[in-house]
């Protein structure tokens, strides 16, 4: 059975951690204890959960980044699946050789197609 | 008793009057021009960049193709941004020292990925590939307009869903031969061959190219 976990600290059962996380909301923790405070914290967190609507509100203008990789490895292009859960099927073992460049498959959803390189700018943008 | 309302309370209560009804028909105009205007669309807008590009030294001035940094932009979905490598191939050579450049430089020193802002966006319930668009004769400036007259990148084609509807309902005029289609200035001359010409000679035509399927999938 495979264990599901949302953290690395989870996963090591640190005790700290999971002291932390069953406060729910750590960063609230000292105001949610107060009453005076409470009333306070939960009209913002009814505000901003009222406001978190109004980012549907958006006409597809222009925004968010574009994230080019630094040096592109030549088997890669942007766009285009190199894995799909269809070859692994078919073919693990040739697979784990050497990948083809070749694709079977082009996903609907952006975002997988980019298993790799996303993963890799994301890393790169937390890591600033 | 004194009287309960002073006398300019009538003008008050026009006046609140006027003002609500007021409100309430900018309120009415303002929803129904601002998705119909472009400045809700951001076009023409330039847009600041870690790197001033220009579009205009580089394609115009320099005669660089397209795809040397969109490389991507015949196969995939993805046109596809050039990786700070390929600037440094020349930039390795030229300007060196430029301190415009230094994001570029840094970028590979550092193995960290240059942040562009984005200028064109679809929605993601759309469902756009640059490679078919290419294949089947569309042009780059169909869409991105004349790029390589823009010292800096703007939004030039509004890109809603009736820009591109008024292509796919009769794409015959906006179809070019294929060695046009990375041509920033091409215009439709007495050479070009007809409209129906082209649309046979990329096999366009087969699907209905209105189908919501197309572009919502």
């Amino acid at each position: 059975m495979t264990r599901q976990w949302r953290s690395l600290d989870q996963l090591a059962e640190d005790p700290s951690f999971l002291a932390r996380a069953a406060q729910e909301f750590p960063g609230l923790a000292e105001s949610l204890a107060q009453p005076s405070d409470r009333r306070r914290v939960l009209k913002l967190m009814a505000a901003a959960f009222a406001m978190g609507g109004l980012t549907g509100c958006d006409a597809g203008s222009p925004g968010g980044h574009l994230i080019p990789a630094v040096r592109q490895p030549p088997s890669i292009v942007p766009g285009l699946v190199r894995w799909s859960e269809s070859m692994v099927r078919v073919a693990p073992t040739v697979l784990l050789k050497e990948p083809p460049a070749i694709t079977f498959a082009s996903p609907k959803s952006r975002i997988l197609a980019w298993p790799r390189l996303v993963t890799k700018m994301f890393a790169g943008l937390m890591s600033r | 008793m004194g009287a309960v309302f002073r006398p300019y309370a009538n003008l008050l209560a026009r006046l609140t009057l006027l003002g609500t009804a007021g409100l309430l028909a900018a309120g009415v105009v303002w929803w129904w021009f601002a998705p119909r205007v472009d400045w809700a669309r951001h076009l023409r807008w330039t847009v600041s960049q870690p790197v001033p590009f220009s579009h205009e030294h580089h394609v115009a001035g320099l005669g660089i193709d397209c795809r040397f940094c969109h490389t991507a932009v015949e196969v995939s979905w993805n046109a596809g941004m050039p990786p700070s490598h390929t600037c440094m191939t020349c930039h390795s050579q030229i300007w060196t020292n430029a301190s415009l450049l230094a994001p570029v430089r840094q970028s590979l020193a550092d193995d960290k990925p240059l942040v562009w802002n984005r200028i064109n966006d679809l929605p993601q319930y759309v469902y756009f590939n640059h490679s078919i668009h290419i294949a089947k004769g569309v042009g780059c400036s169909s869409c991105h307009g004349e790029v390589d007259r823009m010292p800096l990148s703007y939004k030039a084609r509004t890109l809603t869903m009736q820009f591109c509807l008024d292509c796919h309902r009769d794409p015959g005029p906006r179809l070019r031969p294929p060695d046009q289609i990375y041509n920033m200035q091409w215009q439709r001359t007495a050479d070009t061959p007809t409209p129906a010409a082209l649309t046979a000679y990329y096999h366009v035509g087969g699907r209905n190219l209105t189908d919501c399927s197309i572009c919502h999938r």
